[in-house]
């Protein structure tokens, strides 16, 4: 019970602590804050660190390489200056391209967008609360269950912030994910215990871990599979979010949620 | 036998259907090959002699046709004036070579599942009215577009309200394969355009003009004046084109003019012309026009470039916008861009056959795992079936709908075939530990059911609000995570189990 919590308050530390440096609890990337982000297809290689002295100005720069050779497949550049024209013949030339993506989104709606973000999430946990609830019909079995959920974000907000990832639009989406799946567990844990009545308390909750193991290794084990062969952007984001989510999910589900039936189960005795 | 008898019970024969249905609605034809008719202009000779939307083109003169190249070398083959013969599906036509084709094609797909435009290139650009509006405006401010574009000459797009959580209305417009710059600039503007002399307006965009000539005889760069070099590395062209206007217009510029004195073989005042309220070009007006019912008016504007080439270009890109703007006339309200993605059509065509590919591997790593876990193929390879069934199931539905299948709606089917995995473990265990516990069918698969309901339950409403935040971006995620559980849970989950019990009997 001790490590679940432990890495809950180290977690909110992180959070606060990017919150009194920079004013937000996470970094955002173009997706959420506003500006341009720039994906050029190339074979050229360069480092990330190259190409922002070559280009210069307020950027940063992400490699997009071939699993199978290594090789460069390309960069995305996200620039926050606002001559947005010269930047873009500036790449040209370095990369030798005339094609490229470009995203372009103005800070008043990307402003909009992370409220929304915010709101969506809250209601969804609300929603979420009150199905487990209504399913469960007891208080502390329902509460522990939404607080395995929200404690996995945190913690996954916290190590995607500690790997220096920024968090965008497709990372918003595999966080609504990961509470869908976290709650999944939680949900074999809780109606395993709440449900059988002929086996001894610790009897339902081996063979709840078993499932829920399992269900946790397959996750794993296709998401490292996705992370691996896909180049786009958002795959990857997407399925290492996921990744660190459901690691983290193993010692919520297992051990905290777990930890609180078995507390909640034998007070009832 | 035991294989004729898990196909003949009712749960694995709706999957079965429901996988059918799904080929059918994404008809795949890996060969297929050919163009396909796309758009076409309506006073065009082709589309006079009978060619229509959705008509394939096999031949041009007895050449066969297969890619854009074989067309536009065969039909540049002929000059203005000729006779086209053209074999299409519906039959032969044969119409007259003008300047302009007077159709656009695209090519034929390899199946009916759409691409999003992440997926296929082309630009995508988010407009926000600068008031609040009610659903009709926004309307209108759509066919406004919609018009504006197709005068401009794109006919493949599309324009949609969204509405977010706040109620703030965004329009969005995607267009596959045009360029940032001339998208950009024509959705942008409000469009308001106004002649003036001495600040009366004498007429305006949109309804005042009755016809915009974009032929070569009365627009384009004049061959005399057109072009002079202002300073080193620095051109200016002008354009101009006529316009014929209302007879109320007509009317209202002989009494202007009347009354205006004449100064040097002009009048006194100028005509100007206003784009959103900004001066474009001002005018003389020769004297012989004072007092004329004019209805027709010569309308310029110019542009810059680095040599005498590019000013040309943007001068002529400028004429068409002006042109553009001029027909289809003004917004009812201004609006402004909150975001432009440019995609590049050789990184989208990439992603979506390789997401694909990564999905299926990702299903045979999950194959993998549970036959290590379970040691026994008869759970791993109906895990593996089910999971491609869902991924089969949920594009025939996509197809079937013409749903836009992007990257968001890609991550969707990798969230649905996920928790379709876990429930199938759920149900697997159930079977697996109710078998050696002596418990009726009915009795393990409602308690498998239990759990996966309730997490069905708790996906969709954490997916709904996903779907009216930040103008849509995330819609396709919600839309494809809620089809592809629906799907699990109610056709392919099932049968899954059903499949199970008679394996492991």
């Amino acid at each position: 019970m001790i490590l679940p919590v432990l890495i809950l308050v180290v977690s909110l530390g992180i959070l606060g602590n990017n919150y009194s440096t920079f004013g937000d609890f996470i970094e955002k990337d173009v997706s959420l804050k506003g500006g341009y982000s720039v994906t050029v297809e190339t074979e050229k290689e360069f480092s990330p660190s190259e190409v922002e002295d070559m280009l210069g100005g307020d950027i940063s720069v992400k490699k997009l390489r071939s699993i199978a050779t290594g090789n460069a497949l390309g960069y995305t550049i996200e620039y926050g200056g606002n001559n947005i024209d010269s930047f873009l013949n500036e790449v040209e030339a370095l990369f030798e391209v005339s094609e490229y993506s470009i995203e372009e989104i103005s800070p008043a709606i990307s402003q909009r967008f992370w409220e929304g973000t915010l709101k969506a999430i809250s209601v969804a946990i609300i929603a979420m609360s009150l199905v487990v609830f209504l399913y469960f019909r007891k208080v502390v079995p329902a509460l522990a269950i939404v607080l395995s959920g929200i404690s996995n974000i945190i913690g996954t907000l916290a190590a995607i912030s500690l790997m220096g990832i920024s968090l965008s639009a497709s990372g918003i989406a595999a966080i609504l994910m990961l509470l869908g799946y976290s709650i999944d567990s939680n949900i074999v844990l809780t109606a395993r215990v709440m449900k059988n009545k002929r086996d001894s308390l610790e009897d339902r909750i081996t063979s709840a871990v078993k499932t829920g193991l399992t269900m946790s290794i397959t996750s794993i084990a296709a998401l490292t599979v996705l992370y691996l062969t896909s180049t786009a952007e958002i795959l990857k984001i997407i399925s290492l979010t996921l990744i660190i989510g459901l690691l983290l999910d193993v010692l919520n589900t297992w051990i905290q949620n777990a930890g609180i039936l078995r507390l909640y189960l034998g007070d009832k005795k | 036998m035991k294989l004729l008898k898990i196909l003949s019970t009712g749960r694995v024969m709706l999957l079965l259907s429901f996988i059918l249905m799904s080929f059918i609605a994404i008809s795949p034809d890996p060969w297929a090959s050919g163009l396909e008719i796309k758009g076409i202009d309506d006073n065009s000779s082709a589309k006079l002699n009978g060619l229509s939307i959705g008509d394939i083109i096999k031949s041009v003169g007895g050449e066969k046709i297969e890619t854009f190249d074989d067309l536009f070398i065969e039909l540049d083959s002929y000059s203005i004036g000729e006779i086209v013969n053209l074999e299409t599906d519906s039959g032969s036509i044969a119409f007259v070579k003008e300047s302009d084709n007077g159709f656009t094609v695209k090519e034929l797909g390899t199946s009916n599942l759409k691409k999003g435009l992440d997926l296929v290139g082309g630009v995508r650009v988010v407009l926000r009215p600068t008031a609040d509006l009610a659903e009709s405006d926004i309307i209108d401010i759509i066919d406004l577009l919609e018009k504006r574009l197709n005068v401009f000459g794109v006919s493949d797009m599309s324009i949609r309200n969204s509405k977010d959580l706040e109620g703030t209305n965004y329009i969005i417009i995607e267009i596959a394969g045009a360029s940032r710059e001339e998208i950009v600039n024509l959705v942008s503007k409000q469009g308001k355009f106004e002649a003036k002399i001495a600040d009366e307006i004498v007429f305006r965009g949109g309804t005042d003009i009755k016809s915009v000539c974009r032929s070569g005889e009365c627009s384009g760069i004049p061959y005399q004046n057109g072009c002079y070099q202002i300073e080193e590395n620095q051109w200016q062209c002008r354009h101009q084109f006529s316009v014929g206007v209302s007879t109320e217009s007509a009317q209202k510029h002989s009494d202007i003019t009347s009354e205006l004195g004449i100064v040097g073989g002009y009048l006194s005042e100028k005509l100007d012309l206003y784009l959103d309220d900004e001066l474009v070009s001002s005018l003389s007006i020769s004297e012989n026009l004072q007092g004329i019912i004019a209805t027709t008016f010569s309308i310029s504007g110019s542009a810059n470039g680095l040599t005498e080439e590019d000013a040309i270009v943007n001068a002529l890109a400028d004429m068409k916008e002006m042109q553009t703007l001029l027909i289809s006339g003004s917004l009812p309200y201004s609006v402004e861009i909150e975001r432009v993605d440019v995609i590049s059509a050789s990184l989208g065509e990439k992603f979506f056959g390789e997401a694909l590919l990564s999905i299926v591997l990702a299903i045979f790593a999950v194959g993998g795992v549970i036959f290590l876990r379970y040691r026994n193929l008869g759970i791993a390879l109906p895990m593996i079936f089910t999971g491609l069934s869902e991924v089969v199931i949920i594009l025939g539905f996509a197809a079937l709908i013409r749903w836009n299948l992007d990257l968001a709606a890609i991550a969707g089917i990798i969230a649905a075939v996920g928790t379709g995995v876990d429930d199938q473990i759920v149900i697997t265990d159930e079977v697996m530990r109710g078998k050696s516990a002596d418990e009726s069918w009915v009795e393990r698969m409602k308690r498998a059911f239990f759990i996966i309901f309730a997490a069905y339950f708790t996906m969709i409403v954490a997916m709904l609000p996903l779907w009216f935040i930040g103008a849509g971006v995330l819609k396709g995620f919600a839309l494809t995570t809620i089809v592809g559980v629906t799907i699990g849970v109610f056709i392919t989950r099932p049968a899954f189990a059903k499949i199970i019990e008679q394996l492991n009997e």
